[in-house]
């Protein structure tokens, strides 16, 4: 007996809990828009491959930051398996976007390259911060297999967020390092302005009970908790840069 | 170790004749540090090959996974190193960046998915062997080390044999091959790193317990055994010290025998129907009844 389809009302009024037996009953809107979170989210996690970061982990400045920066980036990569695998238990793959070029990556936050050690901590402390509200955003998703992956990235995340904050103050003890962090947050910290407008994909995220905050929710909690520590190390916070997401 | 209770005389007789591995020799400490700038350099291979900057390129994102945990479990063995060295009065933090440090190969780099595979399969076992040549070191924290490096290197060994196997499998023969050529010269040369009084001094310390000569020849061994086994070709550079491991195809001795050349017919019951029609050798009593067609036989 064919199972009854979950109405477009239901999920909307919240309280629904779906596992992956239940997505085929969803609404089509629904599934376009699961399918859609995840392969935003794989495609941003594989990004990781082509920022320039592989290429720069020699240069870092000793060992430890070196082996640190190669298991942050190989978790990154570790992210884009978790996200696909729940497509794949939905019926669909992104391996595609593995190996598309860096200027075709959906979200224009990764399409640019990493230059420098600095480059690469003010990404995982400024950046990352973002990327782990937006999951934050999604712990009450009521696709169950996600919410729990989010949970499993969220983890990894903030080890990943802890590592750039404390070598951005490491490197703010100095003036001339303070110069090179400051020159590496002018060039990511704007790149976040995407985040600073609502868009349409967003609104109906919440609208269908995969996330919980609006942009405007996110960029209070991101200038939130970033602008104290920026302060404290003597870090200005650059302004956004608008209209940048696709 | 308790003996009590037991006929076992723990005390040592002093005109036993003890092997060559038993040998207790005062260790000069000083001697260390020389050991540790040398597994320094042959833990930064990591940075000589450059392998980290290969991660992006695996097949596919569960490869680039495997190799991304493999490279930072690399970085990680150099951070044991350098540990150990600071109890020695050693800063080796800059070990993986000093263009004079050994086991440079040639300065060759990894350039693609097939090279770093190649390398962690036919590269990898030198520097396992390397590490073993310090197991039993009179120096417990040398003997730690190389146990829990050697430990880490099987597996790398592991990750590049099983890849190896996968793309040949594949019909990645020639990228193989030629990965092979690159990387092999460049190892059998770093078999001849270590100068020969520097590895009679470990020696004669008890720091080392295989000295280069038995690495090498253990090296040589080992990797002609598994070019073989997998039908790899030893580089022409190197086919004077890889010698091809002899192996003679006994084929139909090896098993058992038979003819293979002639078409196969169904097994039969003849022999019992034989018995049963009497064929004149003279049919014993005893003679097995065909089963019946229903499970619990017939009478």
């Amino acid at each position: 007996m064919a199972l009854s389809t979950i109405a477009e009302e239901q999920l909307k009024a919240g309280g629904l809990e779906l596992d992956y037996d239940d997505f085929e009953r969803t609404p089509a809107e629904y599934q376009d828009l699961v399918v859609q979170l995840l392969l935003v989210q794989a495609d941003g996690e594989i990004g990781v491959r082509d920022l320039g970061y592989f290429e720069l982990i020699g240069k870092f400045p000793n060992p430890a930051d070196q082996w640190m920066a190669a298991r942050v980036a190989t978790e990154e990569i570790g992210h884009f398996r978790y996200a696909n695998n729940v497509l794949n238990g939905i019926g669909y793959d992104a391996s595609e976007r593995v190996f598309v070029p860096r200027e075709q990556r959906y979200l224009p936050l990764f399409r640019h390259e990493m230059s420098d050690f600095a480059e690469v901590i003010a990404f995982k402390g400024i950046v990352e911060t973002m990327g782990r509200l937006l999951l934050e955003s999604m712990f009450d998703c009521n696709f169950l297999p996600w919410r729990d992956t989010v949970r499993r990235i969220w983890q990894e995340e903030k080890g990943h967020i802890g590592f750039g904050i404390t070598r951005l103050r490491r490197m703010c003890e100095t003036e001339e390092g303070r110069a090179q962090a400051q020159a590496a947050i002018d060039t990511w910290y704007p790149r976040l302005g995407a985040f600073s407008k609502e868009s349409s994909f967003t609104t109906a995220c919440l609208e269908w009970g995969l996330k919980r905050y609006t942009n405007a929710e996110l960029i209070d909690r991101f200038e939130a908790e970033t602008t104290p520590w920026l302060d404290e190390v003597g870090l200005r916070r650059p302004s956004f840069a608008g209209g940048e997401r696709r | 170790m308790s003996t009590e209770g037991t006929s076992v005389d723990v005390t040592p007789d002093p005109t036993a004749a003890v092997a060559d591995d038993e040998v207790i020799v005062e260790t000069d400490e000083r001697l260390v540090p020389t050991v540790l700038e040398w597994m320094a350099d042959a833990t930064s291979v990591v940075h000589t090959i450059e392998e980290y900057r290969v991660v992006p390129w695996g097949p596919n994102a569960d490869e680039m996974w495997e190799l991304g945990k493999l490279t930072s479990e690399r970085l990680g063995t150099l951070l044991k190193v350098h540990r150990v060295g600071r109890r020695y009065g050693l800063v080796l933090e800059d070990a993986g960046s000093r263009p004079e440090r050994h086991f440079l190969l040639d300065g060759l780099t990894a350039k693609s998915w097939h090279d770093v595979i190649v390398f962690e399969a036919v590269v990898g076992p030198f520097f396992r062997l390397f590490l073993e040549s310090f197991f039993r070191s009179s120096v417990a924290d040398l003997d730690g080390l190389t146990r829990d490096l050697w430990t880490e290197s099987q597996r790398f060994i592991r990750f590049g044999q099983a890849r190896t196997a996968r793309a040949l499998a594949g019909g990645d023969r020639v990228e193989l091959q030629s990965a092979l050529e690159r990387w092999l010269p460049a190892v059998v040369r770093a078999l001849g790193e270590v100068p020969a009084d520097l590895d009679e001094t470990w020696r004669l310390a008890g720091l080392r317990t295989r000295t280069s000569d038995q690495v090498r020849q253990d090296y040589l061994d080992e990797i002609a055994t598994y070019l073989q086994g997998n039908d790899l070709e030893i580089p022409a550079a190197v086919a004077d010290a890889v010698c091809e491991v002899e192996v003679k195809w006994l084929g139909e001795e090896v098993a058992g025998g038979g003819r293979r050349d002639r078409p196969l017919k169904a097994a039969t019951f003849a022999f019992t129907d034989r018995l049963r029609e009497g064929d004149g050798r003279g049919v014993p009593a005893s003679a097995p009844d065909r089963p019946g067609a229903d499970a619990s036989g017939s009478a």
